[in-house]
């Protein structure tokens, strides 16, 4: 296990939101701001690793019939922490994230590393894997973020960019945030040179593959 | 039995357990019952001061006969110069909910929006300063030019704009009905 690779592939290779696709309800939500992208990160980057660490350490005492409730419990368990520490020190924070950061615990980037990886992987790689999926989780937030707040309020992380932009207030509704994550997800295609017609589509092309363990017995698609 | 029913249903019930008991002691550490239960507090008075009554010595909170669903509370000026009203009233994201500073007069001295589901960038603008001015000195009923008022409405929402604009007409009301019990 190089787990160099463990903590770098969710950055950009297996973005979990920008190449997975997992995780888009609250990416389209909280990034009308880039703040607000930066703090829903933190929050899931927090919930992800400690409940992949946790669930690595309790791999071997949750019987595999009841494993997914247990999962949903540690990470319901984590989310309503840091609901309460957002709630009691950055109130207009947590007011900014509303219901989108309850719902961190049915995110699926979460319960998708701890079925796949920190279920079947030591403590040590899953908390990389955690902080690495985290961090590619909040560098999109941020990036979609920016790119909203810039060009649908003309400010930057709150900070004004001048009289001369005439903001477009398309960026800022639930339809700009579609447009700037199709286009956000193109230009990682681009960059990670992520050919479609390469492989053949089925459970061996799918970014997850390494960590399925299914793969070989999936079937490949006609 | 034990490795199928019995084992799996103790471990749920551990892990459950253990949680539950984590959050609770984390609950009480953090404090969250007072923060949902408690109006505005002190310092969030203090805080809210300049923009709704810079000419107040002291807001305090003053309990008020009046019985009325938008009603949130009084806070009245120990100076004696008027009193805040705070409000809800029903924006266009949900509840809008502001601070009205009226002075003695029945005139108002500003206002604040405390808690808001508006558009950002776009409902929520009526929080920002240069719509609230528009209200400072004003009293009697106000409306927003759309609606043949003197009260320039944020432009592309007229629905938050309308919303701010009863709640000051409605923490105006309400002052006239309690200024003799302050």
């Amino acid at each position: 296990m190089n787990y160099f690779r463990t903590f770098t592939k969710g950055l950009i290779k297996e973005n979990p939101v920008l190449v997975m696709l997992l995780g888009t309800c609250p990416t389209l939500a909280v990034t009308t701001l880039a703040m607000n992208g930066l703090g829903m990160g933190a929050a899931t980057t927090f919930v992800l690793v400690c409940s992949n660490v946790v669930i690595s350490l309790l791999k071997n005492f949750i019987p595999k019939q009841v494993r997914l409730p247990s999962f949903i419990v540690i990470i319901a368990g984590f989310v309503t922490f840091v609901s309460f520490m957002l709630r009691s020190n950055f109130p207009e924070l947590y007011e900014a994230l509303g219901v989108f950061l309850s719902l961190i615990t049915v995110n699926c980037i979460i319960l998708g590393r701890a079925e796949m990886f920190a279920s079947k992987n030591n403590v040590c790689a899953s908390f990389l894997d955690g902080l690495g999926m985290g961090l590619g989780f909040t560098l999109a937030l941020i990036l979609i973020g920016a790119i909203r707040e810039v060009l649908g309020s003309g400010t930057f992380f709150g900070l004004s960019i001048g009289d001369w932009f005439q903001p477009i207030g398309f960026f800022s509704s639930p339809a700009g945030g579609f447009f700037v994550f199709g286009c956000v997800i193109a230009l990682v295609n681009v960059l990670s040179n992520y050919k479609m017609s390469s492989k053949k589509i089925g459970c061996a092309s799918c970014p997850n593959a390494s960590a399925c363990g299914q793969a070989e017995k999936g079937e490949v698609a006609e | 039995m034990y490795k199928e029913i019995i084992k799996p249903t103790l471990v749920l019930i551990i892990i459950s357990v253990l949680v539950g008991t984590l959050l609770a002691v984390t609950y009480n550490v953090a404090g969250i019952a007072d923060l949902a239960t408690a109006g505005l507090s002190q310092a969030d008075l203090e805080e809210l001061k300049p923009s709704v009554m810079p000419a107040a010595s002291s807001l305090k909170n003053a309990s008020v006969s009046v019985e009325d669903g938008s009603l949130l509370g009084v806070y009245a000026d120990e100076g004696g110069s008027g009193a805040a009203i705070h409000v809800v009233t029903k924006g266009y994201g949900g509840d809008l909910k502001i601070l009205v500073g009226i002075d003695a007069n029945g005139a108002v001295t500003g206002a604040a929006v405390t808690e808001s589901a508006e558009t950002p960038n776009l409902g929520s603008k009526v929080s920002e300063p240069a719509f609230i001015e528009q209200f400072v000195g004003k009293s009697g009923a106000l409306a927003v030019d759309k609606d043949g008022g003197e009260i320039a409405a944020v432009a592309g929402a007229t629905i938050s704009s309308r919303a701010f604009t009863d709640g000051v007409n409605k923490a105006l009301e309400i002052y006239e009905q309690v200024k003799g019990e302050l």
